[in-house]
């Protein structure tokens, strides 16, 4: 039952002209900074090879990239979670949902796999960037690896929380600002540790920055995997007993 | 009076103290996943993990090691020295780390002469030794002269180098931008344009 909502959200996006405008414009953006990433390289290179320790070409091309990528998704996932739920109550069909012999945690995880296949879509799309250079370079694929990695599973913690800010708020937009909101503020936690001489450790662990930088270096910590592992569950549990209550409410 | 039946009530505590739970079950693994933490390097020739040499020279290392980074707030390059520092202090605790800002501290800056790029004093017991530029190799060297540990040799560099020139031609370069920039945008509008007729047409 999960897999069949999840391919009709999955479908859904590309009903509309919504998930293929986005499509388009990250392309656009992402492509034209991925070439003058490029650019850089190839008038860096010769400077480069003398410096011993430099910077690689997976450095300058790879890590930006996807650094990039994730800033961009931050602001453009909210988009694609704010409907979710919101629409379904909005179009009074929410009731119907609720009402068929499917579980919360089916409806939920069947919404939030839809999204994130749209995502793995647009990660597929990024990681051919990179890949379509293989044929003229070789470089790092284990830090590639990392980086796709880390962007997975990133785009899994901002579904995560938009799917929850889709399900306690009432008005799409909301939802949206909302998502957006909540994901600069743990973005923006790791700020602290370059600002102060004595970063708050603490507060660091929180920060989503801070996790996928440190899986983009190609280290695989299992302190940063469970970081995302247990932030996507804290959210998809909380929206799901979010959706129990609203239930209940009817 | 509650429109809320007293069984929905029940079920709906039952499932906050559920969810309740849960979340501090998820608490606790995080704090044992900061305890007991696995590393795996993937890079090709394992860049993130100190060389077998440096290893070795900071096991020997008995005494607290005390680095101090003259580089002013919000550089990136205070996260690339907290994360080397990071993989010494792994394999041994002594190692302490702490960032001035020079723009605070004016009367250090002259005293220390130092440039915009910054500096980082590296001192083991009464010795200090002064470091433009920060790396393993330079880091680990360093800690060899101050704890006179002679024969070390440290088979560092190699270890990270350019992974080759790219050289694209003309044509290679105007293929790129043309699949990125144009082809593959404007198959996801025109796609997107179509589904729209369709649906206003229906």
């Amino acid at each position: 039952m999960i897999i069949r909502i999840a391919s009709h959200e999955f479908k859904a996006y590309f009903k509309s002209p919504m998930a293929w405008t986005i499509l388009a414009v990250l392309q656009l953006i992402l492509g034209y900074l991925f070439l003058t990433q490029i650019e850089t390289f190839t008038l860096m290179q010769d400077k480069l090879a003398n410096i011993e320790g430099a910077p690689d070409l997976t450095d300058i091309i790879v890590i930006p990239l996807f650094s990039n990528a994730g800033i961009i998704l931050l602001l453009v996932t909210p988009l694609l979670t704010m409907r979710l739920i919101c629409e379904e109550r909005r179009n009074k069909t929410l009731s119907l949902l609720l009402s068929a012999p499917i579980s919360d945690t089916q409806i939920i995880l069947g919404k939030y796999l839809g999204t994130l296949s749209l995502l793995g879509i647009i990660i597929l799309l990024i990681s051919l960037m990179p890949l379509s250079l293989m044929t003229v370079v070789e470089f790092d694929k284990g830090k590639l690896l990392a980086n796709v990695l880390g962007l997975s599973l990133l785009c899994s913690a901002f579904t995560a929380v938009g799917i929850f800010m889709s399900t306690v708020v009432g008005h799409p937009t909301v939802a949206a600002i909302g998502t957006m909101g909540i994901l600069l503020i743990l973005w923006l936690l790791n700020i602290n540790s370059t600002l102060s001489d004595n970063p708050n450790e603490f507060l660091s662990y929180f920060s989503l920055l801070k996790h996928f930088q440190s899986i983009q270096t190609g280290l695989l910590d299992s302190s940063d995997i469970i970081y995302f592992v247990l932030f996507i569950c804290s959210f998809l549990i909380l929206t799901v007993n979010s959706l129990s209550q609203q239930r209940f409410q009817k | 009076m509650s429109l809320i039946s007293p069984i929905n009530q029940q079920v709906g505590l039952k499932n906050k103290l559920i969810s309740l739970v849960l979340i501090s079950g998820l608490c606790v693994i995080a704090w044992l996943g900061n305890i007991y933490v696995f590393q795996l390097d993937i890079t090709r020739k394992s860049s993130n993990t100190l060389s077998l040499s440096s290893q070795n020279l900071v096991n020997k290392l008995t005494h607290p090691i005390f680095i101090t980074a003259y580089i002013e707030k919000g550089q990136s390059l205070r996260v690339q020295i907290r994360q080397l520092i990071d993989r010494y202090r792994q394999i041994n605790k002594n190692f302490n780390l702490t960032f001035i800002d020079p723009q605070l501290h004016p009367e250090l800056s002259k005293e220390l002469k130092l440039g915009p790029e910054g500096i980082i004093l590296v001192s083991y017991e009464d010795r200090i030794e002064k470091l433009n530029y920060i790396d393993e190799k330079s880091l680990s060297e360093s800690l060899g002269r101050l704890a006179n540990i002679e024969n070390i040799t440290l088979e560092l560099s190699s270890k990270k180098h350019s992974d080759g020139s790219l050289e694209l031609s003309e044509t290679a370069i105007a293929t790129l931008n043309l699949i990125y920039l144009i082809v593959l945008p404007l198959t996801f509008v025109s796609s997107g344009i179509i589904i729209w007729r369709k649906r206003k047409s229906s």
